[in-house]
């Protein structure tokens, strides 16, 4: 029995409008394809409307209805969406168009608790997620999408008995063939299997005969698993549209729950996510959160959004938000600490170090998130004897390079002392004979320091610096320039 | 009492036990606790932009920089903070953190976080204009947060009253020869304000101006003869200029 193989179907009949009405609502949605509807939803149902019917006809028995058209790459989308997320309780998922995911259990069976336990989870989480779906649980692969499509639930047993109640237009099987086996009397799976293979292979095709053995397991059916691509994306679409910030919050707590989901079923960590939000009369804008070191924690997130969503300008309308994210990296193996957020706070108030570098990262994200990712960094110094090329901004927390020793150039420091303070460009000094009325004058203390570099690339520089002190006993770092005989001032010692 | 930001005197006794040395003998001995304070709001008064009022909190930011990970922020600073300058100090240039914003609201935003996250071990920032009210919110949060925070205002300030838990008043000795810095406490825990002194920061530099002034004396006003120096500062006394607010 090890190697008998269990199958588990989710089929999603109602896909193709719950794309669009994720967030479910009471209004009457109907899914067109060339005017003629193709979908509705129980809403519709209950006015009366039917498939077949033409949008007018639709709209004349009550024109509250909403429309939308078949979107087919969409629903491929979801599927596929939905296919990842069913990566966590196995790695053998694969996609059953158009509305339809398979999943191979027997290896997880043990890990999850059972089958039961398995599909409470899946089901739970696909109605958080506002999908209905049919569950059918076989012995192979197209037997359990028959059975999640008649919604028979459960067999584990043989499957040629299983199915004998399966009507036969529910197999994928050319319309031609279905008609014909309801000339013949044959209406479900029972009889059709009463019929010797070898003559329905004679009467209706070798494929058709491939297809029956495959259903009833006893040739192989190789399925095409998905690969676990590293990508998340998700979208809710709202409806009614929603016109102010807060009412974008909770869709997107929902989002970003999915995502940490997502994360932690492979064990990932990202340090962007990308919110679009958009509508069909306006220019989607785009929300991107970016952080200073990857994390999967939900509330993180949230706060981060939210501090990006405050500074964000929105379009009047919207009805649709959609989170992605592509930038992953692989989550430490990290079990954690043992006394966990315990703080120790010692006599002097220092805390242990894990914490702190929390919230090291914690502020920068917040600053990133607000003020956007220019508004805060660290600093380097640079190999450079020209002053204003020999620091550089350095992104915080991502510089590694250890802690220089306190003096390593320390003659040469003590030789030519540096300000605190550098001009973001050095200012002209006007000289006094300019304005005679000054009375105050500058007093070189040090100087000069000639830097006379960089006539090797672009940005020459031949100067003398000299510190001076003015006679408010303001000390100054300013400079003559060689090259056009002009005094600046460069830099404060503040 | 501890939400209101109120001090109380018994709790002069723990509170201070733990500062840090201001690295200034004269300094450290009128200061409570014989050093600067872990948390809480110093406000540094002085006159003009350039008489040493970084320079004064270097030794215990540098301290600080290298005992704790945790940040040492640089909010708003009115020029670029010169990263050869701080390392030559001995700041950690990979816990100090510069953080810039364009409107006052997120200055004060960007300021009040940095201080109550508990992220920062030392807020320096030049606040234009800042409330009362709002300064006693800093105050509260740097408690919180466990911050030393150091706003940098003019000296105007000082004949006003301030939530402030500790506010010093600096002043240069209006003269191009000397290199003191007259620092009077205006306000302390635990104390009445201090009288005036003086402590000399940039001693090193004044020692080797000296040596090298025996040297070659000539040459070095030879130079600034030969080239006109009698400028006219005029243009730079640009005491408390800060970007953004």
């Amino acid at each position: 029995m090890e190697s008998k193989k269990l199958w588990l179907c989710l089929c999603f009949p109602d896909l193709a409008i719950e794309i669009f009405t994720r967030d479910r609502t009471k209004e009457a949605v109907l899914i067109t394809e060339k005017k003629i509807v193709v979908f509705l939803n129980q809403a519709a149902r209950n006015l009366g409307l039917k498939p077949g019917i033409s949008v007018a006809e639709a709209l004349t028995i009550n024109e509250s209805v909403i429309f939308f058209e078949r979107n087919k790459s969409r629903e491929i989308e979801k599927l596929s969406q939905i296919a990842q997320w069913s990566y966590r309780f196995t790695p053998n998922v694969s996609i059953k168009k158009p509305k339809s995911v398979l999943l191979e259990l027997s290896g997880s069976l043990k890990l999850f608790g059972g089958l039961k336990k398995i599909q409470q989870e899946i089901l739970k989480s696909l109605e958080e997620k506002g999908l209905s779906v049919q569950v059918g649980v076989n012995m192979s692969p197209l037997s359990a999408q028959c059975f999640s499509e008649a919604n028979a639930g459960t067999n584990l047993k043989d499957i040629k008995t299983s199915i004998s109640n399966i009507p036969i237009h529910i197999l994928e099987i050319e319309q031609k063939i279905v008609d014909s086996l309801h000339k013949m009397g044959v209406y479900n799976c029972g009889q059709l299997f009463r019929l010797p293979i070898s003559d329905l292979s004679h009467r209706f095709g070798g494929q058709f005969a491939l297809y029956l053995k495959k259903l009833i397991g006893t040739i192989p059916d190789p399925q095409i698993f998905i690969e676990n691509k590293p990508y998340f994306k998700s979208d809710i679409t709202l409806i009614p549209e929603v016109s102010d910030k807060n009412s974008l919050i909770f869709p997107m707590r929902r989002l970003i729950g999915e995502l940490n989901e997502f994360l932690d079923a492979r064990k990932l960590l990202t340090d962007s996510l990308l919110f679009k939000i958009s509508h069909r009369n306006y220019k989607p804008r785009k929300l991107s959160v970016l952080l200073a070191k990857p994390e999967k924690d939900l509330q993180v997130f949230l706060m981060l959004a939210k501090l990006k969503l405050e500074k964000t300008e929105l379009m009047p309308e919207i009805d649709n938000i959609c989170l992605l994210s592509d930038r992953f990296s692989k989550s430490k193996n990290d079990s954690g600490d043992l006394f966990h957020e315990t703080q120790f706070r010692q006599k002097d108030g220092y805390f242990p170090s894990k914490a702190e570098e929390k919230w090291k990262v914690q502020l920068i994200n917040m600053m990133t998130a607000r003020l956007g990712p220019d508004s805060c960094y660290t600093l380097s110094t640079v190999s450079d004897h020209r002053p204003e090329l020999s620091w550089s901004k350095e992104q915080p927390g991502q510089t590694n390079n250890p802690i220089k020793p306190n003096k390593q150039t320390g003659s040469d420091e003590e030789e030519n002392p540096r300000p605190l303070l550098l001009l973001k460009a050095p200012k002209r000094i006007p000289e006094k004979n300019k304005s005679p009325d000054s009375l105050e004058t500058f007093k070189i203390v040090r100087g000069p320091e000639r830097i006379d570099v960089g006539w090797w690339d672009n940005h020459p520089v031949a100067r003398d610096y000299f510190i001076a002190r003015d006679s408010s006993g303001a000390l100054y770092w300013i400079y003559y320039d060689l090259s056009s005989d002009k005094w600046y001032l460069h830099g404060i010692f503040s | 009492m501890r939400e209101t930001g109120l001090w109380k005197a018994s709790k002069i006794d723990n509170e201070y036990r733990q500062t840090v040395s201001s690295g200034f003998d004269t300094l450290d001995k009128e200061l409570p606790g014989l050093g600067w304070p872990q948390s809480g709001v110093t406000e540094v008064l002085y006159d003009r932009i350039g008489i040493g009022e970084l320079k004064l909190m270097m030794p215990a930011i540098s301290h600080l920089s290298r005992s704790q990970n945790r940040w040492i922020a640089l909010i708003n600073p009115p020029h670029i903070p010169y990263a050869p300058a701080l390392e030559h100090e001995g700041v950690d240039l990979t816990r100090l953190l510069v953080i810039t914003q364009k409107t006052p609201e997120d200055y004060l935003w960007a300021l009040e976080k940095s201080i109550s996250l508990k992220s920062c071990r030392a807020v320096i920032t030049w606040p234009n204009q800042i409330k009362d009210a709002q300064v006693r919110r800093l105050q509260v949060a740097s408690k919180e947060g466990n911050c030393w925070t150091i706003l940098l205002r003019s000296e105007k300030l000082a004949s006003k009253t301030s939530p402030a838990e500790l506010r010093i008043r600096l002043r240069s000795c209006r003269s191009a020869e000397s290199t003191n810095l007259k620092i009077k406490i205006l306000k302390r825990h635990g104390g009445w304000e201090s009288p005036e002194f003086k402590i000399t920061l940039l001693d090193k530099l004044n020692r080797k101006r000296e040596t090298l002034v025996r040297k070659k004396p000539t040459l070095i006003y030879g130079e600034a003869d030969k080239k006109k120096l009698s400028l006219t500062p005029t243009s730079i006394s640009t005491a408390h200029q800060s970007s953004g607010i």
